[in-house]
């Protein structure tokens, strides 16, 4: 994993460093393009994609410290596989025959790279609604989707549907964005990840097949629970990453800036700061990789996995190591050449990727409640 | 902005200061022409920030990210017709005759719509303030004279206060680190003037400004006795402009690097000599520190008022996002923050009226020639020629310098650094919390809530780093009675 992880790290410094803060500026979806199709050649794309399938086979965790890795470059790139490394293990949940069916058709529609992929989640606070529903014997889809990254690069869209509005029975789908009635909204314009436009996708009387269908219709919701738990994971570990980038650059900084009669890393309250940093990362690293690796799941009354709970202490620890280390810069960390305020804006982002925190708390206990309900 | 339909805060039909800071309600029955235009200073700002200022600012901020040398001056001439462009100054002399009180309404209802906007309209202050710092009477009538012909010409006359320098930030805004600072600029004493080398940076306004308030140290191996402050006007040989710079936000403010290359200051522009820079420079900064502390609470005001308006058309699970109890929790908490430290600023404002430069206006002899004096003679060329007289000058700089002793400067610098870190610190939270409330979808650009927290991030650096203004709370409030 470590090698891999070195390889990936290389690939990252060489090809998306150099031009992160540019793209930042003008969101160079060509640019974007031309790394993907380079970490094609090389095998980052199915990085968690089963050997057999002509992936690298490689968990979870190794999936979440190679994201960590591209967002130290650029978390805008790194959420664009961040969203693919979680609708390919969607995918990956299919029964085998389906599951190599699939994989052909994404691997048939290669082109010069592997097709980039989408994931729509349900959002609890998001009234608007995906439905789905039968007319003449066939099957339509209807409605909004919430923001959605990878949305306008994307030429697949693994979807998360709720058979009614309020209730757990869910339904998955694979479909190709330009499939007749799909269109895009407007991009969102969020502040960070700029490389990556978020939109919503529309739905307009969208015909599926039943090939689209992963698994089987209505028997979704143990799928959607696990990709969203990894999901999370990687969102932890793409903050950590950027926030990572963003403390060496204030260490860095603090050792040439000379302020009040010495270099600013002897002042005590910097030192401070920075060792608080440096604190969150350390906890938070060991968070998502534990979370993802699925070591203390079902202990210690944990009842999910503890991605959720990884992801809500890393976007939270990350964007105060941000927004300290641009005040470490001082004035030059508020400018953009400095690539400081980036990083903040790319966090900010990332933290309400899935939900808010706040939401994934209040969720977290209504699940609960609602599952011992049940019971 | 369209999806704005509740009638609160900059929305509100009616005033409400006292409702925000009970003690006023006292001091309105005490001075109720001097809360009664507060009030009215309320509901004009509010009128402004919200036919005028609100509807551009997505607009200006989306054209400065393009290209941050863009300036919008329709809006300036906009702004400038109401007369907010000057409303500092003395009502007789044309101006709108705010106090400190008002001045600090005024703002945090301008930030409130848009940060930029109102800093590039609003830092223009600086030189009716730089000059009341100096306080030489003519020099601060010719420059109200030239800020009201600027507003009735409908041309602005730019004014900026440049003091960071690109080795010296927060260096040059305190006394044991000017000791040690590291300088980029120079001044040398030349026959007839001084010759003025080097480079000045992030300067608000500083691209735009036809006058320039700058301090130069003439010794660079002993700035702090030697820092003096000069008057540059910008068509003066040698001086350029170099880059504005990119930033997070505040993007409709421009940012500047300036360049200084044999730059001759005449003896007459020599606002303070070597030795007295620092003093100006604190003057400065024990008004503007509590100034942007006010600017803090705009910002957290700006995000806060879009939360609650995005809350009340956004529907979750079948009601509104404003219905969630825990959407009203922690709107709740943040408005109890934000009314602590609003109360906080205007009780600094009342302050600066009391005790600081403003406090001439309130002198007799002042009041008195403000009263009887036409304004035509007031500005004219003879009045101005009697200020010149050295003794006439010395003694109403003597009467200033007895009300803002150094004393009350440092007071006003320890208790507005304490605004500043609060205000600040305060935007910079609640802008982050309001963006975990609406979510993804009210992270959309269009609601301008994320510009909020871009916003609040560079108010938490400018005016001294918010460590550098806790460290001169301590130092006032601690340190000096213990030794320290």
């Amino acid at each position: 994993m470590k090698e891999i992880v070195s390889v990936c790290q290389k690939f990252a410094e060489k090809h998306i460093g150099s031009y992160a803060l540019e793209a930042d500026l003008n969101g160079d979806l060509n640019w974007l393009h031309s790394v993907w199709q380079k970490s094609s050649e090389i095998g980052i794309i199915p990085l968690g994609v089963p050997a057999e399938l002509g992936g690298v086979g490689q968990s979870d965790a190794c999936c979440a410290l190679v994201l960590d890795a591209f967002a130290a470059e650029c978390a805008g790139v790194a959420s664009v596989y961040l969203h693919q490394y979680v609708a390919l293990k969607a995918i990956l949940a299919a029964e085998d025959a389906q599951r190599t069916s699939l994989f052909s058709t994404l691997i048939n529609d290669k082109g010069k790279s592997f097709p980039i992929l989408s994931v729509i989640f349900p959002s609890d606070m998001d009234d608007r609604h995906i439905s789905i529903r039968e007319k003449e014997g066939k099957v339509f889809i209807q409605g909004t989707s919430p923001l959605t990254g990878n949305a306008v690069l994307s030429r697949y869209i693994v979807v998360f549907l709720r058979e009614e509005r309020d209730n757990d029975t869910m339904t998955c789908i694979l479909i190709r964005r330009e499939s007749p009635g799909i269109a895009l909204g407007d991009d969102a314009r969020l502040p960070g990840l700029r490389v990556n436009p978020f939109a919503p996708v529309i739905f307009n009387d969208v015909e599926i097949t039943q090939e689209c269908i992963i698994g089987k219709r209505g028997e979704a919701k143990a799928l959607y629970e696990t990709s969203l738990e990894v999901y999370y994971g990687f969102v932890a570990a793409c903050a950590l990453g950027a926030a990572r980038r963003a403390y060496s650059k204030a260490l860095k900084y603090a050792q040439d800036r000379y302020q009040f009669g010495t270099m600013i890393i002897n002042h005590q309250e910097i030192q401070r700061m920075l060792g608080n940093m440096l604190a969150k990362l350390a906890v938070g690293t060991s968070s998502y990789i534990t979370a993802l690796s699925g070591e203390v799941e079902g202990m210690f009354m944990l009842p999910f996995k503890g991605s959720r709970f990884a992801k809500v202490f890393c976007t939270d620890a990350a964007l105060e190591i941000a927004i300290d280390a641009v005040q470490v810069h001082g004035g030059y960390g508020y400018t953009h050449d400095y690539g400081v305020e980036k990083i903040m804006r790319d966090i900010k982002v990332l933290q309400l990727l899935g939900e808010s925190n706040p939401v994934l708390h209040i969720k977290t206990i209504q699940d609960i409640v609602h599952a011992t309900n049940v019971k | 902005m369209e999806y704005f339909t509740k009638p609160i805060g900059l929305f509100s039909p009616a005033p409400d200061l006292l409702k925000n800071a009970p003690s006023l309600i006292k001091m309105k029955e005490r001075f109720p022409r001097y809360i009664g235009r507060a009030e009215k200073t309320q509901i004009f700002s509010r009128a402004l920030a919200r036919d005028i200022i609100l509807p551009k600012a997505l607009e200006v901020d989306t054209k400065s990210s393009k290209d941050p040398r863009y300036v919008d001056w329709d809006l300036w001439r906009q702004i400038n017709r109401t007369k907010a462009t000057i409303g500092y100054i003395p009502e007789k002399l044309g101006g709108l005759g705010w106090s400190g009180l008002d001045a600090f309404v005024f703002l945090e209802e301008c930030i409130t719509a848009c940060t930029g906007i109102s800093a590039f309209f609003g830092f223009n202050f600086f030189g009716v303030l730089c000059a009341f710092v100096e306080f030489q009477p003519d020099v601060c009538l010719k420059v109200i004279r030239e800020m009201v012909e600027a507003h009735r010409n409908e041309k602005p006359v730019f004014w900026a206060w440049s003091i960071t320098e690109p080795s010296a930030g927060t260096d040059v805004e305190d006394g044991r680190a000017m000791a040690t600072m590291k300088c980029s600029a120079h001044a040398r004493k030349v026959s007839g003037g001084y010759i003025i080398n080097g480079t000045k940076q992030f300067c608000s306004n500083g691209s735009l400004a036809h006058y320039l308030v700058v301090t130069v140290c003439t010794n660079r191996a002993d700035p702090l006795n030697t820092m003096a402050t000069f008057l540059v006007p910008a068509a003066s040989a040698g001086f350029s402009v170099g880059r504005i710079e990119r930033k997070c936000g505040q993007k409709g403010s421009h940012t500047a690097e300036l360049f200084f290359d044999n730059v001759f200051v005449p003896d007459e522009n020599l606002w303070e000599p070597p030795g007295r820079g620092l003093r100006h420079t604190r003057e400065i900064l024990s008004v503007t520190r509590g100034i942007i502390g006010m600017l803090g609470v705009g910002i957290a005001r700006g995000a806060l008022e879009r939360c609650i308006q995005f809350a009340c058309i956004k529907k979750v699970r079948g009601h509104y996002l404003i219905e969630e109890n825990w959407v009203q929790i922690a709107i709740a908490d943040m408005l109890t923050e934000i009314m602590a430290v609003r109360a906080k600023c205007y009780d600094f404002a009342i302050a600066l009226d009391t005790i600081h430069v403003l406090r001439i206006l309130e002198n007799l002899p002042v009041k008195t020639l403000l009263r009887v004096v036409p304004e035509k003679l007031i500005m004219g060329e003879s009045v101005q020629a009697l200020l010149r007289n050295k003794s006439l000058a010395r003694a109403v700089k003597a009467l200033k310098d007895w009300i803002v002793s150094d004393e009350r400067v440092e007071y006003c610098a320890c208790q507005g650094s304490s605004i500043k870190v609060t205000g600040t610190d305060l935007a910079m939270d609640i802008a982050s919390r309001v963006l975990d409330i609406v979510g993804i979808e009210g992270m959309a650009y269009c609601y301008g809530m994320e510009k909020s927290f871009r916003d609040a991030k560079g108010a938490q650096i400018y005016e001294g780093t918010n460590q550098a203004n806790r460290l001169d709370v301590f130092h006032h409030e601690v340190g000096r009675g213990l030794g320290i």
